[in-house]
């Protein structure tokens, strides 16, 4: 993505314009990074509303020491963190703590073809610890790009990769 | 190639990374050697079409923009007393520090053509008294010399008036000339 454009109408004060190319080029990412985190497209769907509403209200401060799409990221993935924790889900999505047992529905559509299959591979994930469950939940949702994941989560290139191979093997062992 | 090699070949090769071109056919060879490895790329591959299948995210529905710009609008409208004072308070103590530094540009500009003016006014002074001195001389009229300095010390005077009016007026002017603009601009600053 091209932040220059946005930054240049942030220089010239076109506060609005900015908004609207940061929604343009970020809503999807910012949907997908909270489908990761919550596992509930709904509520994706509100979070990534108010996370663009806070970098909305944010956006006269930003005074370009991080990169835009770190500073979006920064914002998201608080913004998710804050209402999972206010849901008394903050123990299944923390980036942090390892383990976990989550329980929420998923968050993604069901796909036509092998369909039981992957219904079994939603059962596996969530046995995943937090971590890898999300890596390599969300390099999936970004089409298998390792930056863009490891851009949407604030993780090195390399962490993902290691995270993303140790879940592979766990899901090896757990699926059937 | 070893086992664990291979493995992590294979994984690299599932993420979608090209195959090590240091080792051309290295991970060919183990698998054609290596049942167990065989079976951990089949294995392997079998759960990428899987969660390729089973992650595909919710699409956002087409009013999700037009939703979130109203959500600004509202959040306009819904601005506190306080806040609005703020702003209004930081537009215009940015307007004013802008003013304040087309003041000191605007003095800088005057004062950088001083130094000219002055060097203009004694070369002619320069110029003035000698043609005088020419003057007197080529007509036999001996002047004393006290009579030539006071017609030089005029003359320098003169000189010196100018130097400083000239660029005293043009800073006037072009104040004149923008006080309106700056009273307009202050006003729709007061006004945001």
């Amino acid at each position: 993505m091209d932040e220059s454009e946005i930054r240049r109408l942030l220089d010239e004060r076109q506060i609005h314009g900015a908004f609207e190319r940061i929604v343009e080029e970020f809503r999807d990412r910012i949907f997908r990074l909270a489908c990761s985190m919550t596992r509930d497209s709904t509520l994706a769907q509100d979070l990534a509303q108010e996370a663009l509403l806070r970098v909305w209200r944010a956006l006269p401060r930003y005074d370009g020491r991080a990169s835009l799409s770190t500073w979006i990221y920064v914002i998201s993935r608080n913004t998710c963190l804050t209402e999972l924790k206010r849901r008394s889900l903050r123990q299944t999505v923390s980036l942090d703590a390892p383990d976990s047992a989550p329980t929420t529905d998923s968050a993604l559509q069901a796909p036509a073809p092998e369909a039981g299959r992957a219904e079994d591979v939603r059962a596996c994930l969530e046995r995943l610890p937090e971590r890898e469950r999300l890596v390599i939940t969300l390099f999936y949702l970004e089409q298998k790009s390792h930056a863009e994941t490891a851009a949407a989560l604030g993780m090195p290139v390399g962490t993902v990769k290691t995270l993303l191979h140790r879940a592979r093997r766990q899901l090896a062992r757990l699926a059937p | 190639m070893n086992c664990a090699q291979a493995e992590e070949a294979i994984l690299e090769s599932i993420d979608g990374a090209e195959p090590d071109a240091s080792r051309p056919g290295a991970l060919d060879a183990h698998l054609s050697a290596c049942p167990g490895c065989r079976a951990f790329l089949e294995r392997q591959r079998r759960l990428d079409r899987a969660l390729s299948a089973a992650l595909v995210p919710a699409s956002l529905p087409a009013s999700f923009k037009a939703e979130l710009l109203g959500r600004t609008r509202e959040a306009c409208d819904r601005m506190r007393p306080e806040e609005v004072a703020a702003k209004r308070a930081q537009i215009l103590a940015d307007y004013e520090a802008s003013l304040k530094a087309e003041r000191v540009a605007a003095w800088k500009e005057a004062k950088s053509g001083l130094p000219a003016l002055l060097g203009t006014g004694l070369a002619l002074t320069f110029a003035v008294a000698l043609a005088a001195y020419t003057w007197i001389h080529a007509s036999s009229l001996r002047m004393e010399v006290g009579a030539l300095l006071g017609n030089t010390l005029v003359a320098t005077a003169v000189v010196g008036a100018l130097s400083a009016v000239v660029p005293a007026g043009i800073w006037a002017l072009r104040f004149a000339l923008n006080a309106p603009i700056i009273e307009g601009e202050r006003g729709r600053a007061a006004g945001a």
